[in-house]
């Protein structure tokens, strides 16, 4: 069908234009757009502040329990400083949890299409929220980690405040722990932008960190050992988090757990997998 | 130039076929109303032209190119399709600068777009607080921002007080003299009547009219009212192939298919004395009514009653 074109008017105003050299869309401002978006929304405040509280809170607590038990086994300011930080896991789910809930509000409040109407270009709106994200979770999680050695080598004596530089296997360690959290914040940015749904999101996160381990464990019993079983926990995300943080996990495991090599590949596959889906599902469905 | 093309644009889901293969183009410098029954295609259509929706075939494009590949989609298009699609936690103004911040629109800009759409103490308020009204001001607020050659205004006087209403039509007006592309939804023909120069009017996902206003208005039938105390000589005198006659009461007819000329030289013929002969102006919704009739989805009760009897 031939298009029409409208011949109403017999006096048109001349058509209007636009100030070509006016500023466009660009991932710079659109990485602004979101991470003021992100400041703005009250969850991301609260889940910060009780990761950073929840982190210091189990550090102190760790750490003031070795305290009063030092004279019953003694342990190393590595393992020490492992222990002080097993805030993180909390970090993982309420982090994560914020990756979840930054797009699906998205959806949820049909704020998508006013964001796309600012920014069409899907993958650039994905990306630099995804930025944004990491940025304000990676922020939260170093403030948490230098919170959480503080407080334990105050309190631990093997611990050292000065370890944090001195110390390469505990910088690393910490480093490593900062990368697993903001991993599991992208795990879950991956989820909530495929399933569009903060709860069915935020079930999927806390299914992979914490309910999987336990069916396989089941498994394991069942199947008296079975290899494959062995397989799969080897690469369960936990056990996987496990392997790459912690240097002496394979030492006192019971499940086997890979080397930080190895494990990091898989975390980085647990984290792909469902961004790359999400990301697919993101600039081909309607919204 | 700010021209919209669609070329046989389609939209299905799954079985349903929402947009069913249009083409139209529209040129700035004036107002076209998008008017159809409730489910016929507009908003679909609207949402595919600035990219929300993928066509199922077909292409719609700003200027040329597809609204996704523009430089400065903010100054190319401000579109209001959702008066909800704002995060209710934020402030109208957080809402405004989120948006101006991916172009790098200053914050002045964007006191003079609250200014503009009135709602000035408002946009301190969070989004969830607003009403309906205060909503769609904020939707055309965040149109506006870019000061956009093309406006894209799905059923944009929803929840509008009436002086919210007049200061949609004068603003399309407006924005339509300065040179901008305007397409307005609405199912109401009324509303468009006020506003549009040219009317697209789709059905069941199809284009059943697009003509200027006064060309649709010219396409409907003549009535002419008559009064007479000789009604039944006057019925006779009329009575001829192409002509319908309706008894409104005792000494009035309403004639269709005779100009008022033309019943007055009969009356003269046979003798008959006339007290009124008034032409009956067919009404955009009338005519509305016409080509819409047979594309309505959705019809109430109380229609279906009368119309089953």
């Amino acid at each position: 069908m031939t298009p029409n074109l409208n011949t109403a008017s017999s006096a048109r105003p001349p058509a209007y234009q636009v100030d070509p050299t006016l500023s466009g869309v660009s991932f710079l401002g659109t990485f602004r757009s979101e991470f003021a978006k992100l400041k703005a929304l009250r969850t991301s405040w609260w889940l910060s502040i009780v990761t950073i509280g929840l982190g210091a809170f189990i550090a102190g607590a760790v750490a003031f329990a070795y305290q009063q038990f030092a004279g019953d086994f003694s342990t190393n300011a590595l393992d020490m400083a492992v222990q002080g930080q097993t805030g993180s896991f909390f970090a993982m789910i309420l982090l994560g949890s914020l990756g979840v809930i930054a797009i699906t509000t998205e959806f949820t409040t049909g704020a998508i299409r006013s964001s796309l109407t600012a920014v069409p270009r899907r993958t650039t709106l994905l990306s630099a929220k995804a930025l944004a994200l990491v940025v304000w979770t990676g922020l939260t999680t170093v403030i948490m980690v230098l919170i959480a050695h503080v407080l334990t080598a105050l309190i631990a004596d093997p611990l050292g405040l000065g370890d944090i530089v001195t110390d390469g296997e505990i910088a690393l360690m910490y480093a490593k722990t900062w990368l697993v959290v903001v991993l599991t914040v992208l795990l879950g940015f991956g989820l909530g932008t495929l399933l569009r749904s903060s709860a069915g999101g935020i079930v999927v996160l806390a299914s992979i960190m914490f309910v999987v381990q336990i069916v396989l464990s089941i498994l394991m019993g069942v199947t008296d050992g079975a290899a494959w079983v062995e397989a799969l926990i080897q690469v369960e995300y936990m056990n996987l988090v496990e392997g790459f943080i912690n240097p002496t996990a394979g030492e006192y495991a019971f499940f086997p757990v890979l080397d930080p090599g190895p494990a990091a590949v898989g975390l980085l596959v647990w984290t792909a997998v469902p961004l790359v889906l999400g990301w697919l599902s993101f600039t081909r469905r309607d919204s | 130039m700010n021209v919209i093309t669609a070329e046989n644009l389609t939209k299905r889901y799954g079985s349903k076929t929402a947009v069913d293969g249009i083409s139209f183009q529209l040129a700035p410098g004036k107002v076209t109303g998008f008017l159809g029954p409730n489910g016929s295609g507009k908003s679909t259509t609207m949402r595919m032209a600035v990219g929300l929706d993928r066509p199922t075939a077909g292409t719609v494009t700003i200027d040329g190119k597809p609204f996704a590949q523009h430089k400065a989609p903010l100054r190319t298009v401000g579109a209001v399709l959702d008066a909800g699609a704002t995060h209710p936690g934020r402030t109208g103004r957080a809402h405004l600068r989120v948006l101006a911040a991916t172009h790098g629109i200053s914050n002045k800009r964007v006191e003079e777009v609250i200014e503009l759409t009135g709602l000035g103490e408002a946009a301190r308020k969070r989004i969830k607080g607003y009403s309906l009204g205060m909503n769609q001001r904020l939707g055309i607020a965040a149109a506006l921002l870019g000061d956009p050659a093309v406006l894209i205004f799905d059923e944009p006087v929803n929840g509008l007080d009436p002086e919210g209403v007049r200061w949609v039509r004068s603003m399309a007006r407006q924005l339509a003299a300065e040179g901008r592309t305007v397409f307005v939804s609405s199912h109401l023909m009324s509303e468009m009547s006020q506003t549009a120069d040219h009317l697209i009017v789709l059905g069941r996902g199809r284009i059943i009219a697009d003509a200027p206003i006064a060309e649709l208005l010219s396409s409907g039938e003549q009535r002419v009212l008559v009064r007479t105390e000789q009604i039944a000589d006057l019925a006779n005198a009329l009575n001829t192939s192409g002509v319908s006659l309706e008894h409104l009461d005792a000494e009035t007819l309403q004639v269709t298919g005779l100009d008022p000329r033309s019943i007055g030289r009969r009356a003269l013929e046979t003798g008959i004395v006339l007290h009124e002969l008034t032409p009956q102006q067919s009404t955009l919704e009338d005519q509305y009514m016409k080509l819409t009739g047979d594309y309505v989805e959705y019809r109430s009760g109380g229609q279906n009653q009368e119309e089953a009897r």
